[in-house]
This record gives structure tokens, C-alpha cells and sequence, in this order.
């Protein structure tokens, strides 16, 4: 009897993209235990007399006020960045340079304005790191995304990089690229709303 | 349908969202546990969803397009240090954020350089199936950038760590260091240009050897720090720099004035020249309206005038530029107000000091009026404007 030999092993593929899941559900971990750190510091912290009569949680110093607007413009930043990024995943499969090069291009400059906002943000909020326990705690989840921001901005630079030096048909790393800006952007969103919204 | 992988993150997923419903329900969603669990979900769901896009990336072994083209098929890239280096400046870039900015910009410099090589690099790798085509694109593309700033970076190092060696050694052996390293680098030079055939092999370790010798004596001439005469020069302020902190102005003479140096640079870039003759002091503003009778000069420029003394004493130039008042309060509880005032060294006969100064307010802002007068020798005068 004449045995076939086994079929080889199938090869994985969109390792890419696996590893930017991987990636990313490391920093949604990151981000949600320095965020469940962040509430329950809320939770634990003191009473004390706020405005008229009512007895409020002393958790946030007096004189600490958080511009809302550049917060504001720094979450539909990234909600823009996003659509660009996704915007770089269509016109690559469409082997569209131009566009691919438009949809990086702009997801650069909204990464750079990104930063920009993160920096106006702490400008306007004028607390040192060494404060106290708020302002520490502040600066290190603003400032673990100010870092995740730098990280985005270097993967759009490599994604550019190897699209325009002839990858043209390897779309996996375009599309990881908007998988991390996704990320980001849902990073941000929680960020957001527990830091700067429920203040 | 869903695959092997996909189930299994499904499943942790269902899972630990149950565990969070109730974990919440009996904690009354505690905030540690509850949002720990919440984004543990998240992270699963995500996990799940990648997973189902890429059906475990599972491909049929009977395709054998796909089989060639996943990137497990293909050869695997060469070694590379630039990961271990970026990792390193990342190491770096923090430690420099708690301790000393000059790490922190070092790291980052080293880090732009390690990102810029290593995805270079991965490109190139993947540029063919022939290795060497790979390497030569790789040169191709880097090697207009990397001599020039490897080059730099050399010199730089050479001549840091030259300054160091003759800032430490005595003024009489420096200039024996100096023609013993020129008198090295010109006999190797003539001998690699006459003897074309030489090995490769031995000039590189010559020049290697040359380099690791300055780096060496730059370290070590560090380490010792410099002469005893510049430390000595700089506290005392021989070289009449711009530093007028702890600067006396009267009369007197100070330990400082003992060395201060008589001779200025013929370069220097002067506004007047003060002259002082044992009775008189006069001025000669360059192309200045009020010769002889006053020092005109423009309000936050900064200038700088000679001093020349000609009187047989030692003498200095004080500028008076009105007063100022300190942040410290005197024990009448009012701030201490102090002149503004700058200052030439104390010098002998014939000799010649350089002082930079920039004048703050315009001199209709002090009623005594500002002026320019040799400490300890009455009348000898002069008035400065600033308009």
C-alpha cells in the first residue's frame, strides 16, 4: 500500500495584523487598569462642602480646571485620523498611490495635531507632576497616550515608507496601521470620559 | 462558521462578561474589579473579531499561491541590532526624563536613527529572493546618509575628546601634544598615500588604534578636569566675561584683578574706546555724535567699549546704569535697592580690558543720570545716554 505523505502545515498569514490585535488588547489592559486605579482614587477620596450645601468628593485640588475645548478637538482629531487611516486601507486595495499618499499624509498631520492638542492641554491645565496624587496620576494616563500617540505617528511614517518603496500589494500593514489608529482612538475615548468628562 | 481560534476567544469573552455582570451585581461594580473586567472584555472582543477577520489565518494547503505568498513562506529576515538599539535608546529616553535632559536627547536622537535604519532595513530584506541585491539596495539608500553624519559623529568625538587632552595638560606640554599628534597624523597619512598596496586590514586598525587613543586620553583628561590655571582663570574672571555677578566695583583691587588679563582680541567688535590718562577720563565713540562728551548708546542692544589705562596705577571703568530693586526685603520691609552696574577689571599701565554690558532702562529713568567713571578718582567722568 502506497501511504501519501502528510499535507505541510498551513502557513499562518496576517501575522501583521495579529500582532497589532495583540498589541492592542495589551494597551486596552494597560489602559483599563490605570483607569480602574484612577476611579477608585475617586471612590476613596474624602467629602468636603462644594458649592451650596452639597458635600462632594475631594478629589480633584481646587484651581485645577481642564479646558474642555482642545479635549474636545483632540477626540475628533482622532475620530478624523481614523477615517483617514481607513481612507489609506481603500485606496491601497485599489492600488491608488496618490490617495494612499493623501490618507497617510493626513493621518500624519492629524498625529502631529494630535500631539499638539495633548500639549495645549497641558499648558492650560498648568499642574506640576509632583503636585499630589491627582496631578500624578493625571500626567501618567495623559502621558502613557501622549507615548501611544509618538508609537501611531512612527507606524503611519514605516506604513508610508513601505507602501511607497514598492509594497504597493502588501495591504496587510496599511490595514494594521488603521487597526492601531482604531485602537488609539478607543483608548482615547475612555480617557476621555473618565478623566475629563465625569471630572 | 466559526474557527478553533475564535471560539476559544468567543468563549473567554462570554466568559468574562458574565464575570463582570456578576461582579458587579454582588460588588455593586467596585470600581477596581469592575472596570478591570470590563476592559478585559474589550480586550477579548477585539481578540475575537481579528481573529474571525483573519479565520485563524488559516489557508488551505492545497492553495498553493497563498501557501508561497504568507509571509511564514517566505525566507525570514537577517539579524539586525536596530531593534536591540531601539530598545536601548527607549531605556535611555526614560532615564533621561527623570535625571538629565542631555540622555533624554541623546536617546532620541539614537532612536530616530535606530527607527530610520531598521525599517531600511526590513524593507531591503524583503526587496528579493537574493541576499546580496538586498544588501546593495540597502547601501544604495543608506550609505549617502549614514558616512556623511558616521563621519561627523567621528570628528566630533575626535575633537572632544582632543579639547579635553589639551585643556587638562600644562600650558607647556599642550603645544608638545599638539606637534607630536600632527607630526602621527602626517607620517601615516604620507605612508597609506606612497604604499597603495597596503592591507586594508592595517590601516583600519591604525586609524582604529589612533581613534581609540584620543577617545581614551579624552576620557581620561576628563576625568583629572582642567588645568588648575583655566579653573582658577574662569573663577576669578580673567577673561573679563559678561559673567558680572560677584564683580567688585570700587576702588579697590581684588584677588581677580591680580591676573585679569591686559590684552583684548583686535576682532572685537567695539562701540567706544574709554582711555584713562591719571586725571581725565575720555571717550571715543566710534561714529558717535558727542565725541569727548558723553557715550551715546541704544537701549537693549548689547555693546561692548574698550578700557585702555594709561595712568601708572591700576584702574578700572564702572558704568553706572541706575538702580534696581531685589526681590529681598531690608528690615525696614521695603525691597533693597541696588545699583545697576557694570564693571572692567582693575588693570596696569598700558593695558587694555573689554567689557560687554547691555543697558536696561533709558537714562532719563534715574535723576543722577547714568555715567562712566574711574572708581576712586574724582572727576573722572563721563556721561552715557541712553536715549
Amino acid at each position: 500500500m502506497i501511504a501519501l505523505p502528510p499535507a505541510p502545515a498551513p502557513a499562518p498569514r496576517r501575522q501583521l495584523l495579529i500582532g497589532t490585535s495583540a498589541v492592542g488588547a495589551a494597551l486596552t489592559m494597560l489602559f483599563g487598569g490605570m483607569l480602574a486605579v484612577w476611579w477608585r482614587f475617586r471612590e476613596n477620596s474624602p467629602l468636603r462642602a462644594g458649592d451650596g450645601e452639597k458635600l462632594i468628593k475631594d478629589w480633584k485640588p481646587k484651581g485645577v480646571k481642564i479646558p474642555m475645548i482642545p479635549v474636545n478637538v483632540l477626540l475628533f482629531t482622532l475620530i478624523l485620523a481614523c477615517l483617514m487611516a481607513q481612507y489609506a486601507v481603500y485606496a491601497a486595495k485599489r492600488a491608488d498611490r496618490t490617495n494612499v499618499t493623501l490618507g497617510l499624509g493626513l493621518t500624519i498631520l492629524l498625529g502631529l495635531a494630535g500631539l499638539n492638542a495633548q500639549a495645549y492641554i497641558w499648558g492650560q491645565t498648568k499642574v506640576g507632576i509632583r503636585d499630589g496624587r491627582f496631578e500624578t496620576m493625571f500626567y501618567a494616563l495623559t502621558g502613557s497616550f501622549f507615548v501611544l500617540l509618538i508609537v501611531g505617528l512612527v507606524f503611519t511614517v514605516v506604513t508610508a515608507f513601505r507602501h511607497f518603496g514598492g509594497r504597493t500589494a502588501d495591504h496587510e500593514v496599511v490595514t494594521s496601521h488603521a487597526l492601531f489608529w482604531y485602537i488609539l482612538t478607543v483608548i482615547y475615548i475612555a480617557v476621555w470620559f473618565v478623566v475629563y468628562v465625569t471630572k | 462558521m466559526l474557527s478553533t481560534g475564535s471560539k476559544l476567544f468567543v468563549g473567554l469573552a462570554g466568559l468574562t462578561a458574565a464575570a463582570f455582570t456578576v461582579y458587579g451585581i454582588t460588588q455593586n461594580f467596585g470600581a477596581l474589579g469592575s472596570l478591570g473586567l470590563f476592559f478585559l472584555m474589550l480586550a477579548l472582543i477585539g481578540l475575537a473579531t481579528a481573529v474571525i477577520f483573519t479565520r485563524d489565518g488559516n489557508i488551505s494547503a492545497m492553495d498553493t499561491a497563498a501557501v508561497q505568498n504568507a509571509p511564514a513562506g517566505t525566507r525570514p529576515a537577517g539579524d539586525s541590532m536596530w531593534p536591540f538599539v531601539a530598545a536601548a535608546s527607549a531605556v535611555l529616553l526614560i532615564v533621561g526624563l527623570v535625571t538629565d535632559k542631555r540622555y533624554f536627547v541623546a536617546g532620541l536622537g539614537v532612536m530616530i536613527v535606530a527607527i530610520v535604519e531598521w525599517m531600511v532595513r526590513a524593507w531591503a530584506d524583503r526587496a528579493s529572493a537574493d541576499a546580496a541585491f538586498n544588501q546593495g539596495i540597502r547601501r544604495r539608500i543608506m550609505h549617502p546618509l549614514e558616512l556623511p553624519l558616521a563621519g561627523l559623529a567621528g570628528l566630533a568625538v575626535v575633537i572632544y575628546g582632543f579639547s579635553r587632552m589639551m585643556l587638562a595638560a600644562d600650558k607647556n606640554i599642550g603645544p608638545v601634544i599638539f606637534g607630536v599628534g600632527a607630526a602621527l597624523v602626517l607620517l601615516f597619512g604620507v605612508t597609506f598615500s606612497a604604499k597603495s598596496n597596503m592591507r586594508r586590514s592595517m590601516v583600519v586598525g591604525i586609524c582604529a588604534v589612533g581613534g581609540v587613543a584620543v577617545v581614551a586620553g579624552g576620557i581620561a583628561s576628563a576625568s583629572i578636569g582642567q588645568r588648575d590655571a583655566i579653573t582658577t582663570a574662569r573663577e576669578e574672571d580673567h577673561f573679563a566675561s559678561r559673567n558680572l555677578a560677584n564683580r567688585e566695583c570700587d576702588g579697590g583691587e581684588s584677588e581677580g584683578d591680580e591676573n585679569a588679563s591686559g590684552a583684548v582680541s583686535l576682532q572685537s567688535n567695539t562701540l567706544a574706546t574709554f582711555t584713562f590718562n591719571g586725571t581725565n577720563l575720555e571717550v571715543d565713540q566710534i561714529a558717535g555724535s558727542l565725541d569727548g562728551q558723553a557715550l551715546t548708546v541704544d537701549r537693549g542692544n548689547t555693546v561692548s567699549i574698550f578700557f585702555v589705562n594709561e595712568a601708572a596705577e591700576h584702574h578700572r571703568l564702572r558704568i553706572y546704569a541706575g538702580t534696581k530693586a531685589s526681590d529681598t526685603k531690608g528690615a525696614d520691609g521695603n525691597p533693597i535697592v541696588t545699583d545697576v552696574e557694570f564693571c572692567t577689571r582693575a588693570i596696569g599701565e598700558g593695558k587694555t580690558q573689554l567689557l560687554t554690558f547691555t543697558m536696561p532702562k533709558p537714562s532719563a529713568a534715574d535723576p543722577e543720570g547714568y555715567y562712566a567713571e574711574v572708581p576712586g578718582v574724582e572727576g573722572a567722568r563721563v556721561e552715557v545716554v541712553v536715549p
